[in-house]
């Protein structure tokens, strides 16, 4: 799929018709859209979506659709009877446009497909009451229309296939942080395996079944552990209910921080301390996890061995009583064995039985040890030498520095958090309302954020619980004996059900565990080509948490210590492994099909060099790639690599005065 | 992973595997795949061996 233009009319700040035509040479296949923050680049992703999938896609509200401009000229001018419209238009490759017509908002879409051209429209219409008309022309046929062309589109293009290519770029650097949800919750996606999902659904309702009927015939000690057993799953069902909408509320709320992000960024009053806030939340999130590494490997290792030094005066005792120890002349007991068989002395003198000499050497040989033994001795004296000189002097040592260490980020920590605050009052004292109140608006969903994730962890703990008890309960019920027939059959068909459930479970996760290296093996392969030459390094794996890990030259985890550039790397390449997945996975008669990659101001957090680097082996990891960036982001050696491969280039200009933007072709 | 798979069905009781290869077919079918195919079709086909041999044995 190559994605042709894009038409929009009257769409948000696009006032009027407007056209993007993409890049579609294949050595020639990025095309660059430049735009300072505020200047419409979100929403013509947003256009893309809208066209596709309509309203019901994005979970959060995206405002209105329809440029304000357009609805004041027809609510002040021409009156309540003028018919108001918004078009967005998608073309793929070669199609034909569909005539904007009367519509007050569309957008449209050209594109091509296994060789067909497409062109979808969303119209969006008012006439008094609102009306929203959508159609897919393949080729010269006649056009789909409404629920047709939704059916079409899901067919060629599922809504759980395009968020992988059509990426939002806000979401790129959480791919890459610790114990990042959104790394699991997109691999469960593209991986989820209807078949699994429904049997092992299907297998948990008939097992419900078979316990409720089991439960009439069942004696009372017998029904009382299943009443149990039910309301324990309920209130697990009612705990995995709550969590999940606590974590929708999370998603709303972060999202919600980030449009007042952006706003403060934009406001020129504010854009200082919102970029500096920026950097100081990135600085404290990275100290932390040092922190938390520096706790969890060196700390803990330190404290494991805490107890060596104690023991001191014992290991002191036990090494002089190994030094003072008598041993046997010096004269290994093979010797003594062999003066004794040949009856001389080592000097060559006869050695006459029951002499002195003779006595001399069977007392000799009394006190002797096996040489096995008489190594251990050694062994362990020099043993306990280490020890005392390695652990019992270095561990107090060490754990004075590392509690030193362990202090300077507290407090590196606490003068971050410090200036958070302070940005945070200075933006709440500023004169202009606007910025204040975004301030506090920011500071209550920072809070709601905070209290909905203690929230779900106390909830998470609660769960583990409650599936425990579930478990025990079950082997109870298994135990009891059943009398009749009808019992016995029941009881054995609800084991059943519950066997098979559990064992699809178990053949789920081996299936998940194999689509997991088979993600990891392609990240590992982007990460590779995509990350500067002279490498620190080595691996990228993904663990079976789902958690993204880079592997440094020494062969330790690196991802604490990468930088906010280097975690976006890693979320490029994590992203572009998942679209090539997802259309693997659930298009597997496209698989040879080029997809487009989209993607929003994607070098924002990159350093020079990184940008450099990427910028470089970018256009290479999909077939049609679009960026959308910041003016900043694209300049001097970075431009100049990509220059090559652009194949257009546009730039959006944001009027102050009307409050439209334009887009202007460039190349 | 092949492999993986085979050794943790042979361990699983003939009943059991029984229901796995019949859930398996009746929701490919609803979901009309004319076959199960992947690791669902390669389960399915290891699951009606196994249950093949221990009839026969």
């Amino acid at each position: 799929m190559k994605i042709r233009y894009l038409k929009l009319k009257n769409f948000r700040q696009y006032y009027g018709e407007h056209t993007v035509d993409f890049a579609t040479n294949k050595q020639r296949n990025v095309t660059v859209i430049q735009g300072i923050n505020g200047a419409g680049k979100t929403s013509l992703f947003i256009a893309l979506n809208w066209c596709l999938y309509g309203e019901d896609f994005f979970k959060e509200d995206i405002g209105e659709f329809v440029s304000k401009r357009a609805r004041a000229d027809v609510e002040n001018g021409a009156g309540r009877d003028t018919v108001i419209e918004t078009v967005i238009e998608l073309a793929f490759e070669s199609g034909t446009t569909t005539n904007v017509g009367n519509s007050l908002t569309s957008v449209e879409i050209g594109f091509t497909y296994q060789g067909n051209e497409y062109c979808v429209k969303r119209e969006y219409q008012w006439h008094g009451n609102e009306a929203t008309v959508f159609s897919v022309k393949e080729n010269d046929l006649k056009p789909y229309v409404d629920s047709a062309a939704s059916e079409l589109i899901q067919q060629l293009i599922p809504e759980n296939v395009s968020v992988h290519f059509f990426f939002d770029g806000e979401k790129i650097d959480n791919f890459a942080k610790p114990g990042e949800e959104q790394i699991q919750d997109a691999v469960r996606n593209v991986l989820k395996h209807e078949v699994f999902d429904r049997s092992i659904r299907h297998l948990k309702d008939v097992a419900r079944k078979y316990q409720s009927e089991l439960k009439q015939y069942a004696s009372d000690s017998s029904k009382a552990l299943f009443d149990e057993k039910e309301k324990t799953e309920k209130d697990y069902d009612d705990h995995d209910a709550e969590i999940k909408q606590k974590r929708g509320e999370i998603e709303k709320a972060e999202k919600q921080l980030k449009d007042i992000d952006k706003r403060l960024e934009a406001n020129e009053i504010s854009r200082a301390l919102a970029d500096e806030r920026k950097k100081v939340e990135e600085k404290l999130e990275q100290i932390k996890q040092e922190k938390s590494k520096f706790q969890n490997e060196e700390i803990r290792n330190l404290l494991n061995q805490g107890a060596i030094p104690l023991a001191k005066s014992a290991l002191d005792k036990a090494l002089e009583i190994l030094k003072t120890s008598e041993r046997p002349g010096g004269i290994p007991k093979p010797i003594l064995d062999e003066l004794i068989e040949r009856m001389r002395c080592l000097c060559g003198r006869e050695i006459e039985d029951g002499s002195p000499e003779h006595q001399n050497i069977q007392s000799l040989l009394a006190q002797a040890v096996s040489p096995k033994l008489e190594f251990a001795i050694g062994e362990t004296e020099s043993s306990l030498k280490r020890l005392i000189r390695d652990s019992v002097e270095s561990i107090p040592k060490s754990l004075k520095l590392a509690l030193n260490k362990e202090r300077e980020m507290s407090h590196e920590i606490e003068t971050n958090e410090a200036r958070l605050g302070e940005i945070k009052r200075k933006l709440i004292d500023f004169d202009e309302d606007e910025v204040g109140r975004l301030e506090k608006a920011r500071g209550k969903y920072e809070q709601d954020i905070r209290e909905l994730k203690d929230h779900v962890l106390r909830i998470e703990g609660r769960m583990q619980g409650l599936k425990d008890e579930i478990a025990k309960l079950k082997g109870k019920i298994e135990k009891e004996k059943v009398h009749g027939q009808k019992e016995k059959q029941l009881k054995r068909y609800w084991q059943l059900a519950t066997e098979t459930a559990s064992a699809m479970e178990t053949l789920y996760q081996y299936f998940l565990d194999d689509k997991r290296e088979e993600i990891e093996t392609e990240v590992r392969k982007i990460f590779k080509q995509l990350v500067w030459k002279e490498s620190q390094f080595q691996d990228v794996r993904l663990s079976e948490k789902y958690e993204l890990q880079v592997i440094d030259r020494f062969g330790k985890q690196a991802r604490p210590e990468m930088s906010a550039g280097e975690r976006q790397v890693l979320s490029l390449a994590f992203i572009a492994a998942m679209a090539k997945i997802a259309v693997e996975k659930m298009l597997p008669e496209m698989k040879s099909e080029p997809f487009p990659m989209v993607m929003d101001t994607p070098f924002g957090r990159l350093s020079t060099q990184h940008r450099e680097n990427i910028t470089e082996a970018i256009p290479d990891i999909a077939e049609q790639l679009v960026l959308f960036v910041t003016d900043e982001e694209l300049h001097g050696q970075a431009r100049k690599n990509l220059e090559p491969r652009i194949g257009a280039e546009y730039e959006l200009q944001f009027d102050d005065e009307t409050g439209s933007s334009t887009i202007k072709k460039i190349s | 992973m092949k492999d993986r798979v085979r050794e943790f069905l042979t361990q699983l009781p003939p009943e059991v595997k029984n229901v796995i290869s019949k859930v398996i077919q009746a929701e490919a079918e609803k979901l009309s795949l004319r076959r199960p195919h992947g690791i669902i079709n390669e389960i399915k086909q290891i699951v009606q061996k196994e249950v093949k041999e221990e009839r026969e044995n």
